[in-house]
């Protein structure tokens, strides 16, 4: 199959546990193939959090070895993945555009970042990535605490894609959305994604929504992977184990869960 | 059965009440210490010239002690002194051909009683003697000293400002370099905050002289104290999502600082920046009676010679600036938090 392929993102080993002494992470080992639209499904507390948060660096790892595009993870690295938070992640008082460029400021001349002064060509980027996230000119030069909650999640999508990723993490993405609004950001992230060939690890815990975007799902329950495959081998008994809902719950009930 | 059946019978159940015994034990024991104290700091002293203060008000009364205290200085102080005259042998630099702005030249004569050297009778010897007049010079000696008040307050609340970032990042818990670092700053910006401004111009007018240098340090010094503190906790306090989003694309320290975390303390860092100007202004017209220039250096001076004309010019300067200060200070504000 694929397997001559270096993966986007690649977990082996990986050992996670906090300080109230719960294992949240143990052993895990995941490979995502560059171009896909991965979603993690789970409850809360399913661990889906914490394996974007160590992805992307947010928190330490006790043991384990993450690999992008075949090279270790480091700061310098973390350059080549985007992230789009559940909260945003916003600077509220940046306008949207200045939010957006703020994506690239760890790899711009500190004077740059103090004077918040990008060059001609970020500036154009920005201004053509908010564009493409459905934002007009007004919206730019708009501080965010004034846009709309899918408003803020276009400005989100915009600063991760702004530094080129070749991965862009979400993590529950659309939690504080509304469905249409939901709907309209998953959508953006996927098409974006494509466009540019990046792939995404994206948690979700909406199951309607992972069904109508992922190439693959991968179901998370107490920190192992119980289910790992395309969408159409999500059955009704998968996700009932995955959200740990009595087998007498049912059926329409596990659509919305 | 039914299920609306009612209860007959009240569970046990002891709920909190608002206060107990306890309370009022305490209470009882605070009021005690509080009479004690109140000896020990003459209130009752207070309370006797405060009503008999009240009776000659009122005019049941001939007079009181605070009456004739309050009448001797206010007597001295009003009309309160406006011009300036100055016999002209004192005046350094004199030249009659360039008189400063708006002065004339007076001449009187004083008739002085001395010995006769050759006689050895007193007599009486009319001198001429010639002053500087300036009608509103004292005014405009006053309102000199208020403006060099002020600057000491801006410079020591700017130096202050400057120097408090740096400590502000070095003492917030979440960014400090090693948990020793954070000892140290936390503790340096609690020991500049210990020491009152008067008594640090106390010791800097011995380090440096009288004037406005030992004022700025003194402010500077207490200012430090301040906002060294509170913007710290300020930054400790701001809203982590955008700081992990910052952290998450690989920023450094520096630009998740400028990025995500001053433009959220920034409303803060102007309102506590202006409270300390403010609060400088009024401390700078203070610790002048130790020495530490501007007008309190002036007030201390006059005061001490009973000049309570000159005192009543600067106490209504003084007074006029803070109120005009405060109007600005709360537009400002407005305008931009």
């Amino acid at each position: 199959m694929t397997e001559q392929v270096t993966p986007a993102l690649a977990l082996s080993g990986v050992f996670k546990s906090y300080e109230t002494g719960t294992n949240v992470l143990s052993n895990f080992n995941l490979a995502i193939q560059p171009g896909s639209f991965c979603v993690l499904l789970g409850a809360s507390g399913s661990g889906k959090s914490t394996l974007l948060k160590c992805i992307a660096g947010l928190t330490p790892l006790d043991a384990g070895d993450i690999r992008l595009h075949g090279t270790p993870l480091s700061r310098k690295r973390l350059q080549d993945m985007g992230m789009v938070h559940q909260d945003f992640g916003l600077s509220d008082r940046l306008t949207a555009a200045q939010n957006v460029m703020s994506g690239t400021a760890p790899s711009v001349s500190w004077w740059r970042v103090a004077l918040q002064l990008y060059s001609r060509t970020t500036q154009q980027k920005a201004c053509a990535l908010l564009e493409r996230v459905g934002l007009t000119e007004a919206h730019a030069n708009r501080t965010t605490d004034k846009l709309s909650g899918g408003q803020k999640q276009r400005v989100g999508i915009a600063r991760a894609l702004i530094s080129d990723p070749r991965l862009i993490l979400a993590d529950e993405p659309v939690a504080s959305l509304d469905p249409r609004s939901s709907a309209e950001v998953m959508s953006l992230l996927k098409n974006a994604a494509n466009e540019r060939g990046a792939s995404v690890l994206c948690s979700l815990h909406q199951i309607d929504l992972a069904r109508a975007y992922a190439d693959r799902i991968i179901g998370l329950k107490h920190g192992h992977i119980v289910f790992d495959g395309p969408p159409d081998a999500l059955t009704h008994d998968t996700i009932r184990s995955i959200f740990n809902i009595e087998a007498s719950a049912p059926e329409r009930q596990l659509e919305i869960a | 059965m039914s299920i609306m059946t009612t209860r007959t019978s009240v569970p046990d159940w002891r709920l909190r009440q608002p206060f107990g015994w306890k309370s009022v034990v305490g209470l009882l024991a605070i009021l005690f210490v509080a009479c004690l104290s109140a000896e020990r700091v003459q209130l009752d002293r207070m309370a006797i010239e405060i009503g008999s203060f009240s009776l000659e008000l009122a005019g049941l009364s001939e007079g009181s002690q605070i009456g004739r205290g309050v009448e001797s200085v206010t007597r001295d102080m009003f009309p309160i002194a406006i011009s300036e005259k100055r016999p002209l042998d004192l005046v350094e630099d004199f030249d009659a051909n360039a008189l400063p702005f708006w002065a004339r030249i007076e001449t009187e004569y004083v008739e002085t009683t001395t010995l006769d050297p050759d006689t050895l009778q007193m007599g009486i010897i009319t001198e001429e003697q010639r002053f500087l007049v300036q009608p509103i010079g004292y005014l405009v000696f006053v309102l000199g000293k208020m403006l060099e008040t002020i600057e000491i307050a801006i410079w020591a609340s700017l130096i202050a400002i400057i120097f408090s970032l740096p400590l502000a990042w070095l003492g917030s818990s979440n960014y400090s370099p090693h948990p020793l670092v954070y000892a140290c700053a936390r503790g340096f910006v609690s020991f500049l905050r210990s020491i009152p401004e008067l008594i640090s111009a106390l010791f800097l007018v011995l380090a440096f002289g009288f004037g406005p240098i030992a004022g700025i340090l003194a402010l500077t010094f207490h200012s430090i104290g301040f906002l060294g503190k509170f913007y710290a906790e300020d930054v400790e306090a701001a809203n982590v999502s955008p700081q992990n989003a910052m952290k998450a694309a690989g920023a450094g320290t520096f630009t998740i600082l400028r990025i995500a975390v001053l433009p959220q303390v920034l409303p803060s860092y102007i309102g506590l920046s202006l409270y300390i100007l403010d609060r400088n202004i009024r401390m700078a017209t203070v610790i002048g009676l130790v020495g530490a220039g501007g007008i309190g250096q002036e007030l201390k001076g006059r005061f001490d010679m009973f000049q309570y004309d000159r005192v009543g010019t600067i106490l209504l300067v003084i007074f006029l600036t803070v109120v005009a200060l405060d109007i600005i200070s709360a537009r400002f504000r407005k305008r931009l938090v």
